[in-house]
């Protein structure tokens, strides 16, 4: 079995979040759904913490846990910009009666 | 060696869970992939030392989150919507600027990796494998980090009351309207607000011609008992 298959470092969780961030910003570029959009900025987030995590128990040095407590206050704001986008979705689907991220133009001179 | 091999399970399944919640045609499927995606990361947690953050990324993410979502979905996806075909020089461009942006961050990230990775230290790895990170993290959220941890409250309070106010059915006052100055409860941005206007009239209308029915002294008095005013105050309170 090749070594790097058998031993899992920093450097698989570091390739695994830029992946899952890539296919987020994929996400968020590609989507019409501007719920899909929300989805897509969530997983971004989550891809964030993976690093946050990994770097806090391969890097610190010290007795720390300063990773995990800056990813809990991602999990914080993330929590709060998802609670504020869905209601403003809702505002919007009551303005226009569409979920499509093209027709959102009220801002478009 | 175990490690490793969970690892790999979770990366499989995040991956393609990931690429499901974004590629998936039907918005429902995509955010039931995105439970998986919430779960797997869950797991990465799990075997980085951090279950406090497990759990709660179990419950924010994977539960309350897409609740949420698929609440949205439910509200706002009644209508299909129409498929738009991308040609295929704008897809291999998308591609291009992706693979780009992830080399780069890769890159990036890859390079402040050191060439030895110290390890937390041994006695933290015994503390955090006895007892769990809840305790460690507990007593750093309440001393060291203890104004970030407020302000993170006044942050979730001030979000929680401007999704309710953002949310929320909005009373406008209607102007340039035949009915007048009266309140109506219909949001003046939606377009069912014509609809409501025109059922009112239709109400006022109809309640008329009934009294008339009812009452011939009114058309043999030539005055009517209720003048249009008093009947659209009489339908602006029961549209309130």
């Amino acid at each position: 079995m090749p070594d790097f298959i058998a031993h899992v470092g920093l450097t698989h969780y570091v390739v695994l979040a830029t992946l899952l961030f890539v296919i987020g910003l994929a996400g968020v570029l590609t989507s019409r759904n501007v719920v899909r959009v929300l989805m897509a900025v969530e997983l971004m987030m989550s891809a964030v913490n993976i690093n946050l995590v990994a770097f806090n128990n391969y890097l610190h040095t010290g007795d720390g846990l300063l990773g995990q407590v800056f990813a809990i206050f991602v999990l914080t704001v993330s929590a709060a910009e998802a609670s504020v986008g869905l209601a403003i979705v809702i505002a919007l689907y009551r303005a226009r009666a569409t979920a499509d991220m093209e027709d959102y133009n009220l801002l478009k001179w | 060696m175990l490690d490793s091999a969970i690892f790999w399970v979770f990366a499989v399944i995040s991956i393609t869970a990931a690429l499901g919640a974004v590629l998936n045609r039907s918005i429902i499927y995509a955010a039931l992939c995105l439970i998986a995606v919430f779960m797997s990361i869950a797991g990465f947690y799990m075997l980085n030392n951090a279950d406090f953050l497990a759990i709660a990324q179990i419950i924010i993410y994977a539960v309350g989150l897409t609740i949420i979502m698929l609440f949205a979905i439910m509200f706002t996806g009644d209508k299909p919507m129409e498929i738009h075909k991308v040609s295929r020089t704008a897809r291999l461009a998308g591609g291009i600027i992706i693979a780009y942006v992830f080399a780069l961050l890769l890159r990036g990230m890859v390079a402040c990796e050191p060439a030895s990775s110290p390890r937390i230290s041994l006695e933290m790895v015994k503390r955090l494998t006895d007892e769990g990170s809840t305790t460690m993290l507990g007593e750093l959220l309440f001393s060291r980090y203890a104004l970030p941890f407020e302000l993170a409250s006044i942050l979730l309070l001030v979000a929680m009351i401007g999704a309710i106010v953002i949310a929320k059915k909005r009373f406008v006052e209607s102007e340039s309207d035949l009915l007048g100055d009266m309140r109506l409860s219909v949001d003046m941005d939606s377009a069912p607000a014509e609809d409501a206007i025109a059922a009112l009239r239709a109400e006022r209308l109809g309640g008329q011609s009934q009294e008339r029915r009812l009452s011939p002294q009114t058309e043999i008095g030539g005055l009517p008992e209720t003048s249009p005013e008093t009947a659209v105050d009489k339908a602006g309170a029961s549209a309130e």
